[in-house]
């Protein structure tokens, strides 16, 4: 049995941990919601260019871009976003899992080349016999756009270039803030989504193009990819704060419950220390009676 | 006939600005052009560059590459990576992204010109229209 002095010392590191878990699932609350007002703001822009992409593939034809051309290859470059920071529950763990069954299950016989963001990634592939071409730190929300943008050049040159035949996106997505699904999405090549309702879409005959309707897919089919691996990582970062927030929520209640248990343990000792010390001195007054 | 534009201009960071005006000029990529209300419908790629709203109170924004979209009822839709309002940008922060960008950009030299250099191509005229925005009134 620890002594009374050892218990007290414990309880008293276990509360500071305590006030540690606390004020970071506070801090974790705070951020999360600036995340997800940032995925709310993305939307707009991202239905209206999703809308103009899939509308423009139907008047020019599903081959009018190189970016949706389907081909057979065996290369693929998976985009892997991760946070920097642990303490987030399974978060980047499930990533890493889910990386792995990708590659190992499903892209069999593929030559996988990956691009990493965030350093739990870098750490756990890097370590491993895996193709790493280029690692980035996880995005903040000030920085999402800038890391999207950057990642985004990059599997459009490899795609181009016949480096990747196809491009996936593994990341986490926001659900609640005590759920993250690990998402895998097909970047390249781009399958516009079908025009939603009506059978013409808006973009008719009477519209005049400036360039030529394939020039503009030219343009806008890049950006497509870019906010859809921005929107990847928006979600990725309110998932890690989510995630943290329900771990460091659980940490803080764990930590009270220690609490409890060896607080009960202290007194349990206190009391049988001034027990035992109480039968002393009866026993000595008995002793010197006799 | 639409007597007015409703302007909207939308960024993944979110919509910038949503207004009713008289006109809007627009860095076209094949020069830069002006609508005004009963403009046929039209899509149009952007370049980084400058728009203005509104013929008499003119708000001027800066504007990377994207496009613009007007329909026939006259609503315009200007999609950028980012736009921010001419009196709103930090110009020595722009003038610091220039010089750094475009002295890489001349570092380059003969190597090829993949992802990166596209990159470092975007970042010179972004950093080139924000300048614009915030001085030539």
């Amino acid at each position: 049995m620890p002594s009374l002095k050892a218990i007290r010392k414990r309880i008293g590191s276990v509360k500071n941990t305590r006030k540690i878990t606390r004020a970071m699932k506070l801090v974790a609350a705070a951020k999360l919601r600036r995340a997800q007002d940032a995925i709310i703001a993305a939307r707009p822009y991202a239905s209206a260019l999703a809308t103009v992409v899939s509308e423009l593939a139907e008047v020019a034809g599903a081959d009018a871009h190189p970016l949706f051309e389907q081909r057979e290859g065996k290369r693929v470059t998976v985009v892997v976003y991760t946070s920097d920071r642990g303490l987030a529950g399974a978060f980047n763990t499930n990533i890493i899992k889910r990386t792995e069954a990708l590659v190992r299950e499903e892209l069999v016989g593929c030559e996988v080349s990956l691009r990493l963001i965030g350093k739990k990634a870098n750490q756990y592939f890097s370590r491993r016999n895996y193709q790493i071409v280029s690692f980035d730190g996880a995005p903040i929300g000030a920085t999402a756009l800038q890391v999207a943008g950057d990642a985004s050049h990059r599997v459009i040159d490899d795609f181009t270039s016949g480096k990747a035949d196809r491009v996936f996106v593994v990341y986490n997505e926001f659900k609640s803030a005590i759920t993250q699904a690990t998402v895998v999405k097909q970047v390249l090549p781009v399958v516009p989504e079908k025009v939603k309702g009506a059978d013409k879409p808006a973009l008719g005959q009477d519209y005049d193009y400036e360039p030529s309707k394939e020039e503009l897919l030219t343009r806008l089919v890049p950006l497509y990819v870019q906010i859809g691996l921005y929107r990847a990582a928006l979600e990725s970062i309110a998932g890690e704060f989510g995630a943290r927030m329900s771990a460091m929520e659980s940490a803080t209640k764990n930590a009270g419950e220690m609490i409890n248990k060896l607080t009960l343990q202290y007194n349990r000792a206190r009391q049988a220390a001034i027990t035992k010390e109480l039968l002393e001195i009866i026993g000595g007054a008995e002793a010197l009676k006799g | 006939m639409a007597t007015s534009l409703d302007v909207n201009v939308v960024t993944p960071k979110g919509v910038i600005a949503h207004e009713d005006s008289d006109a809007l000029t627009a860095p076209g990529e094949e020069g830069e052009f002006e609508l005004l209300p009963g403009h046929t419908p039209l899509l149009a790629a952007l370049k980084p560059g400058v728009l203005t709203i509104g013929e008499k109170t003119k708000a001027r924004y800066a504007v990377s590459s994207g496009y613009l979209r007007i329909d026939p009822k006259g609503a315009i839709e200007v999609l950028v990576e980012q736009a921010v309002l001419g009196s709103d940008v930090d110009v020595d922060a722009a003038k610091a992204d220039l010089k750094s960008s475009e002295a890489e950009l001349a570092k380059w030299g003969d190597k090829p010109t993949d992802g990166d250099w596209k990159i470092l191509v975007n970042k010179v005229a972004w950093a080139q229209a924000r300048l614009d925005a915030a001085t030539n009134r």
